[in-house]
């Protein structure tokens, strides 16, 4: 064969590809190429048995690229003679997920329905153009009547997913051109209404506040969004990195036999005189988080929030060892965000050998440069001599340049929020990386 | 290829069934088509099948209902086989380990034999070894079970794990290696237990907490949406009505104000909690159902007046609800909740 493959030539593999790039933007990893083979393998015994063949074994495992092919080739041949209600179901079995939203995977199918009729309509077209012209099968058309009849109401109740995809819901006409095969997801690209605020998380909620601002946006011009969804790490990766910080600690009720100290005991004594007991080991995470919660991070608090929610809170850390800031703490912090309950630095040092988070823009958010801010800092850094400390920048590392940001940076362990920087964030923690030495 | 299919057929009407003297009766299981589909892909693409679904939607009971069908009565080597041999259960509680799924060595039970045996004169003819041979404290749990009992893939063993999502979050991630193959190593006697086909799992979820993505990557999922009014008349038919005729009249009344009480309360979820679901509605029918034919007497016992009185409720108007402690377990839906009429 030495036609090129196109992406367009894989119409159940775009599908795929779509819904692992919104598993990936919702930070999931839950699909991979395997899911694909999967959904391959499915399809084709499902042909195989409606046509009633003999029964042969699917080629070895799916899970080659050869193998792929030849199966795609072969569904790609066969008329698909089940409803698309059936296909559809098949297709949601595999690839979704619980956390999906059902109307994406809707619009995503939709989409498939109608790249795969215009992909079988060019096959034909070639097919005659090749061989006397002949009458026009009724595949063509049979892959056309369902997208045809329900393409209408189905994509139109769709709301446009949150200001993110460059392209409009696929075309509902009968006719689809190729030219509309709608575009890969790239990076957001939207630009809507900034404003310091907070937007109500969750999809229901952005959508509602994205439609409110695009319309604002249009008034003013280019702006930006911000949406909760889309940072430049991905939660999930944090949450995975703090956990790896987790300790077994052995405090708690002695509920447990102690099999260990059983042993020895008869194997001192002769016999067993008392059984001896140990406490459950529980899962601690230690870690203080400092928070910088002043004006120039009020963009970040979504971002603060679920970072919070997500990594710290859920691994059961209680929220008291959350404490804020403005700026920069000098003698104390606060135990909440409204700074109003106060707690001595002092404190804060005082258990040995502690991991302490601390999260802030260190002044790069404003671009500036101030020397009582940077001194302010340095003799905070020194009263927790010791600990392991990591200072999280929400700003990107490139604009520390010229700011307190890179003055502060050089005296403490400063990373930004990107995946890589963090991975290297919790190394601190666990020791790894001497708190002292710096970062290249 | 294997055969093995569900088509949903075999529990349209209950079943007992019967061994050692011991009866056992099964329910009806009406699944519908999108379930069995998901269910035979599970079973074609040798992948578990992760059900969620409002609870009381009947996720518990797919995979008895699958074991009975593809085992109960079929002959294999001459005999007739019972399902309850092909069917495992895995409860999980929160302090659920992968482990206690695969099997329990009891190290406690060794440790007192050893002293036993101490303790004992012995005339020195048994190795005291081979007494305490650890392979003698291994007991098979229920997924260690079916990896055993599935032999061939025309034979494999139908295992339910139910509410993962009880665990600790680390907790599928550990069974990932024996979702993958059908193998597994006990540690304390170095033995690995490998079999030919791998069983088919059935794992459910009540989504209480987030699933770990690995173990998400493995299965297949299904979400069991509130079953259609058609489908509820046909399981109160099966289940309450089976061999005689059923009572129209209470049969439609009741489904009526379901439906409404339904669609009213999922407006309100967020408040309520929890919908009224499939679980419920039987509940609450075997519950009208009884006292319907006890009102049907000539003569009411008088301390059953107070519970037929209840009935009159049902179709006068939607407001009243009776038996409402079967329906509502929330307490302020059990105070507060009025149906409104939904005429649809």
């Amino acid at each position: 064969m030495q036609t090129k493959y196109a992406l367009h030539d894989f119409p159940l593999y775009q599908l795929y590809l779509k819904m692992s790039r919104y598993d990936r933007q919702l930070g999931h990893q839950t699909l991979d190429i395997r899911t694909y083979f999967l959904l391959l393998e499915a399809i084709y015994v499902r042909i195989k048995k409606v046509s009633s063949e003999e029964d042969s074994d699917l080629p070895g495992s799916v899970a080659t690229f050869q193998n792929a092919l030849a199966l795609t080739k072969i569904i790609q041949a066969e008329e698909l003679i089940w409803t698309k209600e059936e296909l559809r179901h098949i297709c949601k079995v595999i690839l979704f997920r619980p956390f999906h939203q059902e109307q994406r995977f809707n619009q995503y199918f939709e989409e498939y329905l109608v790249i795969e009729a215009e992909r079988r309509r060019k096959r034909l077209a070639e097919k005659e153009a090749a061989s006397n012209p002949q009458i026009q099968e009724p595949t063509a058309q049979a892959m056309d009547s369902p997208p045809k009849t329900s393409d209408g109401p189905d994509t139109e109740s769709l709301s446009p997913p949150p200001a993110t995809e460059s392209s409009s819901p696929p075309p509902t006409t009968s006719a689809p051109e190729p030219e509309q095969i709608p575009e890969e997801e790239g990076e957001p690209v939207e630009t809507v209404a900034l404003r310091f605020e907070q937007i109500s998380s969750g999809p229901q909620g952005t959508k509602i506040q994205t439609k409110l601002k695009e319309r604002e946006a249009q008034a003013l011009g280019k702006t930006f969004l911000l949406s909760g969804k889309y940072y430049p790490f991905r939660i999930r990766q944090l949450q995975q990195y703090i956990r790896t910080l987790r300790q077994l600690e052995y405090r708690g009720k002695q509920s447990l036999i102690d099999l260990e100290a059983a042993i020895e005991q008869i194997g001192k004594q002769g016999y067993l005189h008392s059984i001896p007991y140990r406490a459950k080991p529980r899962i601690k995470l230690r870690l203080t988080t400092l928070v910088d919660y002043e004006g120039s991070m009020i963009a970040f608090h979504p971002m603060i929030e679920d970072i919070l929610k997500v990594a710290i809170y859920s691994e059961g850390e209680e929220r008291t060892s959350v404490y804020y800031f403005r700026n920069c703490p000098i003698n104390y912090v606060y135990r909440d965000r409204a700074l109003s309950s106060r707690y001595p630095v002092e404190r804060l040092g005082q258990e040995g050998h502690q991991a302490i988070l601390v999260i802030s823009d260190a002044g790069a958010a404003r671009g500036n440069y101030t020397e009582k801010r940077v001194q302010a800092t340095k003799q905070f850094l020194s009263r927790l001599k010791g600990h392991y400390i990591a200072w999280l920048n929400p700003i990107p590392r490139e604009r520390w340049r010229f700011t307190s940001a890179q003055d502060i940076s050089g005296y403490v362990n400063m990373f930004d929020a990107s995946t890589k920087e963090l991975s290297n964030l919790v190394k601190i923690f666990k020791g790894k990386i001497h708190p002292d030495r710096l970062l290249q | 290829m294997s055969n093995l299919h569900f088509v949903g057929d075999a529990l349209h009407h209950p079943q007992v069934i019967e061994r050692d003297g011991l009866q056992e009766q099964i329910p009806p299981y009406l699944a519908t088509p999108d379930l069995v589909q998901a269910v035979n892909l599970a079973i074609l693409l040798k992948r578990p099948l992760l059900l969620m679904g409002e609870p009381g939607c009947g996720k518990s009971r797919l995979a008895q209902a699958v074991a009975y069908e593809l085992y109960h009565g079929k002959e294999r080597n001459g005999e007739e086989q019972d399902y309850r041999d092909w069917y495992f259960r895995w409860n999980i509680k929160s302090q659920s380990k992968a482990r206690d799924g695969l099997y329990e060595y009891d190290a406690i039970r060794r440790l007192g034999d050893a002293q036993i045996l101490s303790s004992l004169s012995n005339s020195g003819s048994d190795d005291p070894n081979s007494l305490l041979a650890k392979d003698k404290y291994i007991y098979d749990r229920p997924l260690g079970q079916a990896i055993k009992k599935s032999s061939d893939e025309d034979w494999r063993a139908v295992i339910l794990i139910d509410e993962i999502d009880k665990a600790d979050i680390d907790f599928p991630n550990d069974l990932l290696n024996e979702l993958d193959q059908s193998e597994y190593t006990i540690t304390e006697t170095g033995e690995t237990i490998r079999s030919q086909a791998r069983p088919i799992i059935f794992i459910t979820s009540n989504a209480e907490k987030d699933l770990p993505d690995a173990f998400l990557r493995r299965c297949l999922y299904h979400y069991i949406d509130p079953l259609p009014e058609v489908v509820l008349k046909n399981i109160i038919h099966s289940r309450f009505y089976a061999g005689s005729s059923p009572d129209v009249d209470l049969v439609d009344k009741a489904l009526k104000l379901f439906l409404s009480i339904r669609k009213e309360l999922k407006q309100k979820k967020i408040e309520v909690g929890k919908n009224v679901s499939t679980g419920e509605l039987l509940d609450w029918f075997e519950a009208l159902k009884y006292y319907r034919e006890i009102q049907a007497q000539e003569a009411v016992p008088e301390h059953l007046a107070a519970m037929v009185d209840e009935l009159e409720k049902l179709g006068t108007n939607l407001h009243d609800i009776p038996f409402r402690q079967i329906l509502f377990k929330n307490w302020n839906t059990l105070i507060n909740f009025k149906a409104r009429d939904h005429a649809d």
